[in-house]
């Protein structure tokens, strides 16, 4: 607001300039209207003098013309007689006949004449009586001696002195008439009576009137010749104004011309632009709203001669049809929006701010258009004395559209600025090249990355900078872009001194304004860190994903254990407590002497006795295990033969078998079967092994086979039994400690799940391994365990095995 | 008249140990059974006035499938027939929370620890079980 504070202030010379040079065609009509009038009175006042002047002579004359004719009458008639024509008496006398016949010939004598008399004094001053009538009608005919009314005849008493006549025409019925009057002198010069004459003014007054006909005439054309005259002087003066306006307009239009193609900030384009249109229409008031891009609303930009309280009364609503502002009205319909004073739509409480404006101003906004879109809109602001004219809204008009270029250029400028500094201090190459594949442009990235400090890229050829690929034979990229219309991607960059490095471009066409292609532009950068960086990343990631899944392996493990530890625990305080139960209940049943002979009591103690040994076989198998655990299982290994040992597990187990009615079947070669063993461990993994068939065996056999691989030289020890089996998905499971497959209550097998566990161990410790077939469950169990065969000197081994620290 | 106990029990020593407790110390007629069928018809026909019920069930089979006792237990406190006899859960399964656990799923009247202890506290249990017969609440349906 501050800076268009000054520059509102600024321009109020200019503005005085131009509306005091240039008055307005309405203020030169008015003058020479004024003019006209004026003149034209004057015409009147001096015609109208003239004519009452030779008016008032015409009348004298008609005057002095009757007071004569009244003196000849008066001449002609004896002073003496008519003195003594008092009475009515003397009428019908000779004399009085002989005068009357005398009077009348005279009135005929002057057809002009309406009545000739002879009056005589009266008694009192003032006062006159008829002597004689010159009248031959008898019915208006007065007789002498009858009283004169003198009425309105003021001159009469002037007849005494001599001949005179009235000053006005007297009227009736049947016409006017001027009275004279003149006196009757005896031979001694004393007046004894007089002779009044009243004479038509027909005449008189019809000369006057030709002479004001006249005059009237002589008027009017007096009239028209100042009337002509004055109009064409204004005309004259009118199109000399307009000569000198257009001149004007035409030096104001040169002048914003010249100053839309300055360069400078958009706000001083704006102010200088507003003094020039100022400066061009001769209205001082004026304001510019520009288009708000993102919200669409128009923003107050510039003014001039607008203070500051109108400038922030100046906001415009939002366009749209329903716009109320006449700027925003302007802005929407695209084309100029008028106010004429009382225009009530729209209140303009801003414009009492300044007081040359006045509360109800004309106004007219002009919006400036660019590709059917409103960009600004001009705004002036006149008092209510100055009307827009269509000349005025087409000049502003054109104003507008002038001022819409050139801060349209100022944008592109600034805009050419930005894109250029871009691309002098960009990190990408931006290489431009002609259709031949010649480079025209390359910014500072581009020369950096290609060139060398001696030579630039001008006039280079694009094909050996970028290959599409480096392969021998592939299409050079000015094929490709003429094939494909262009590219995106990877390429290979060569420089000038055939160094090679990877970047990513984009190549697109570069077209004119008129669509027309002229050249191709490269736009792209260096990727090699990138890419270094990417196989960093990629390889770190696989390491940690690697990590990740073992972590993930290993908690997997972790809470298989726990779980399967938690499930061990439960199933091992079972078989504790299971035949313990057996030993405190018997033990009870003695202690209280519930018995009832001998051979109940030592049943009795069988039974505990039975069950505290089954306790010790539970408790012995949890301490073995605990050893394998601990890695502390110490086998006493001496090469020997295998058959014995299998002998004595089949041995042990047959009672069970039969028990459950199922064969128990062993195939053993004649020759032995020398391996590194410790018997007691060997037929403890036989013993499980045989234990674990027979109890998973219902019906069918169980068969143990032993035999001598030759190559590899290695000794077989396989279980076989047509019992449940194991599905295949659990077997994986079996050698695993804790674990057992069945998990739940209604388990049908007793045991801790420990065996396989200790049995694994075992045979790995005595340098075999162990494993488990089905085809499933309910098809059978097939056990197989391979140790190698003996040899001289082999060492017993004795260290701790790295698997059971693992497992 | 003495009351008719079914033990379910898959140890015969400790199916045998149960018999003598409960014939020589209380005055009880029992029967020893490994089958879930048998227990449902034998308190059909009225014959039973507890059920003593091992968790643990090696050989039992109800419709074909294996079964332990929180099942078959399940079955009877479902059954509107079999429901108002008491189940008394006896079993090695003594961990932590076990006891509720098993009441919980099976609906059994009450439950007691292996080894028995105490022959006299299994006694008054039995009793107490006997004398409130029939207010055993049945389980939720799952």
């Amino acid at each position: 607001m501050k800076t268009r504070k000054s520059g509102s202030k600024a321009p109020s010379g200019a503005h005085a300039q131009a509306p005091s040079g240039q008055p307005s065609t309405r203020d030169i009509r008015r003058r020479y209207v004024l003019m006209t009038a004026i003149a034209a009175a004057f015409a009147g006042a001096v015609v109208y003098g003239v004519a009452a002047h030779v008016r008032e002579q015409l009348h004298q004359e008609s005057r002095i013309r009757v007071a004569a004719l009244a003196a000849t009458i008066a001449a002609g008639l004896p002073a003496e007689e008519i003195r003594g024509l008092r009475a009515t008496e003397v009428e019908g006398g000779s004399e009085y006949e002989a005068l009357r016949v005398h009077l009348v010939a005279t009135r005929q004598a002057n057809p002009e004449v309406r009545r000739v008399y002879a009056l005589v004094p009266g008694k009192a001053p003032g006062l006159w009586r008829y002597a004689l009538e010159a009248d031959t009608d008898p019915s208006v005919r007065v007789h002498a001696g009858d009283p004169f009314d003198a009425g309105g005849r003021k001159e009469i008493a002037g007849a005494m002195r001599g001949p005179t006549a009235e000053r006005k025409y007297s009227r009736d019925s049947g016409g006017s008439w001027l009275s004279g009057y003149a006196p009757i002198r005896d031979a001694g010069g004393r007046v004894l009576a007089i002779v009044g004459v009243d004479v038509g003014s027909r005449l008189a007054l019809a000369s006057e009137h030709r002479f004001l006909s006249g005059a009237a005439i002589a008027y009017v054309l007096a009239l028209c010749g100042i009337v002509f005259t004055g109009f064409d002087r204004y005309q004259k003066r009118r199109l000399e104004l307009e000569r000198n306006r257009n001149i004007h307009v035409r030096l104001s239009i040169h002048r914003l011309a010249e100053v839309m193609t300055r360069s400078g900030a958009e706000s001083d384009l704006a102010r200088h632009a507003l003094e020039a249109i100022a400066e061009a229409t001769g209205f001082p008031h004026w304001a510019l709203f520009k288009r708000d891009r993102d919200k669409g609303a128009l923003v107050l930009f510039a003014t001039r001669a607008l203070n500051d309280q109108a400038q922030l009364e100046l906001a415009p609503d939002p366009i749209g049809p329903e716009a109320s502002s006449h700027a925003s009205r302007a802005a929407f319909r695209r084309e100029a929006v008028t106010r004429r004073k009382g225009d009530g739509s729209v209140g303009y409480a801003f414009a009492a701010a300044i007081p040359e404006i006045g509360k109800d101003p004309n106004v007219c906004a002009v919006p400036v258009v660019e590709h059917d879109e409103t960009t600004a809109v001009l705004q002036c602001f006149a008092p209510a004395s100055r009307r827009f004219g269509a000349d005025d809204v087409t000049l502003i008009r054109w104003m507008a559209a002038q001022l819409g270029q050139g801060l349209k250029r100022i944008q592109l400028e600034s805009r050419d600025q930005l894109l250029a500094s871009y691309m002098r201090s960009t990190d990408e190459m931006l290489v431009g090249f002609d259709l031949d594949g010649l480079i025209t442009y390359a910014n500072p990235a581009a020369l950096r990355a290609l060139a060398d400090s001696r030579s630039g890229l001008q006039g280079r050829g694009v094909d050996g900078l970028f290959l599409v690929s480096e392969k021998p034979g592939a299409a050079p990229l000015l094929a490709v872009l003429r094939g494909a219309g262009g590219y995106s991607g990877e390429l290979v960059c060569c420089t000038v001194l055939e160094i090679k490095f990877p970047a990513e471009v984009t190549v697109t066409k570069a077209v004119d304004r008129d669509g027309n292609e002229g050249a191709w532009v490269l736009v792209g950068r260096d990727i090699s860190e990138r890419r270094d960086r990417e196989d960093e990343i990629q390889s770190r990631t696989e390491q940690l994903e690697l990590i990740n899944e073992q972590l993930q392996h290993a908690n997997d493990g972790l809470a298989e254990a726990n779980r399967t530890k938690n499930e061990f625990l439960a199933n091992t305080s079972h078989e504790l407590r299971t035949p313990l139960n057996a030993v405190i209940g018997f033990a009870t049943l003695i202690e209280q002497g519930i018995t009832e002979s001998e051979g109940e009591r030592t049943s009795f103690a069988r039974s505990i006795r039975e069950s505290a040994e089954h306790l010790l076989i539970v408790i012995n198998d949890i301490l073995d295990l605990a050893k394998v655990e601990a890695g502390k299982l110490e086998l006493a290994l001496e090469a020997g033969d295998a058959t014995p040992t299998i002998m004595a597990a089949v041995e042990a187990q047959r009672v069970l078998a039969l028990r459950k009615g199922i064969k128990l079947e062993v195939e053993t070669p004649a020759e032995p079967l020398e391996m590194q063993l410790d018997p007691a461990r060997l037929r403890q993994v036989l013993l499980n092994l045989l234990g674990n068939a027979v109890k998973f065996t219902d019906k069918g056999e169980v068969r143990i086979k032993a035999w001598r691989k030759p190559s590899p030289a290695e000794i077989h020890i396989v279980v076989e039994d047509t019992g449940i089996g194991i599905a295949k998905g659990d077997q994986s499971r079996l050698f695993v400690k804790f674990s057992q497959v069945d998990g739940s209550y209604k388990r049908r097998h007793q045991g801790t799940g420990l065996g396989l566990v200790i049995t694994k161990s075992l045979v790995q410790r005595m340098g075999g391994r162990i494993s488990m077939e089905s085809e499933g469950a309910g098809f059978g169990t097939r056990v197989t365990c391979v140790f190698p065969v003996a040899q001289a000197g082999t060492r017993m081994r004795t260290e701790r095995d790295p698997c059971l620290n693992e497992s | 008249m003495s009351q008719r106990i079914l033990i379910v029990e898959d140890d015969p020593m400790n199916a045998k140990l149960f018999q003598l407790i409960l014939t020589r110390k209380g005055n009880y007629k029992i029967q020893i059974t490994e089958d879930p069928a048998y227990v449902i018809q034998e308190i059909q026909a009225g014959t039973v006035d507890l059920v003593i019920m091992d968790v643990s069930l090696s050989n039992s089979q109800l419709d074909g499938l294996p079964v332990d006792g929180l099942q078959i237990t399940r079955r009877l406190k479902r059954d509107p027939t079999t429901r108002q006899i008491p189940v008394l859960l006896a079993t090695a399964h003594a961990m932590k929370g076990s006891k509720e656990k098993f009441l919980r799923e099976s609906g059994a009247d009450d439950y007691i620890s292996k080894p028995i202890v105490s022959a006299d506290e299994l006694l008054q249990r039995i009793e107490t079980l006997i004398s409130k017969r029939g207010h055993a609440v049945p389980p939720a349906d799952r």
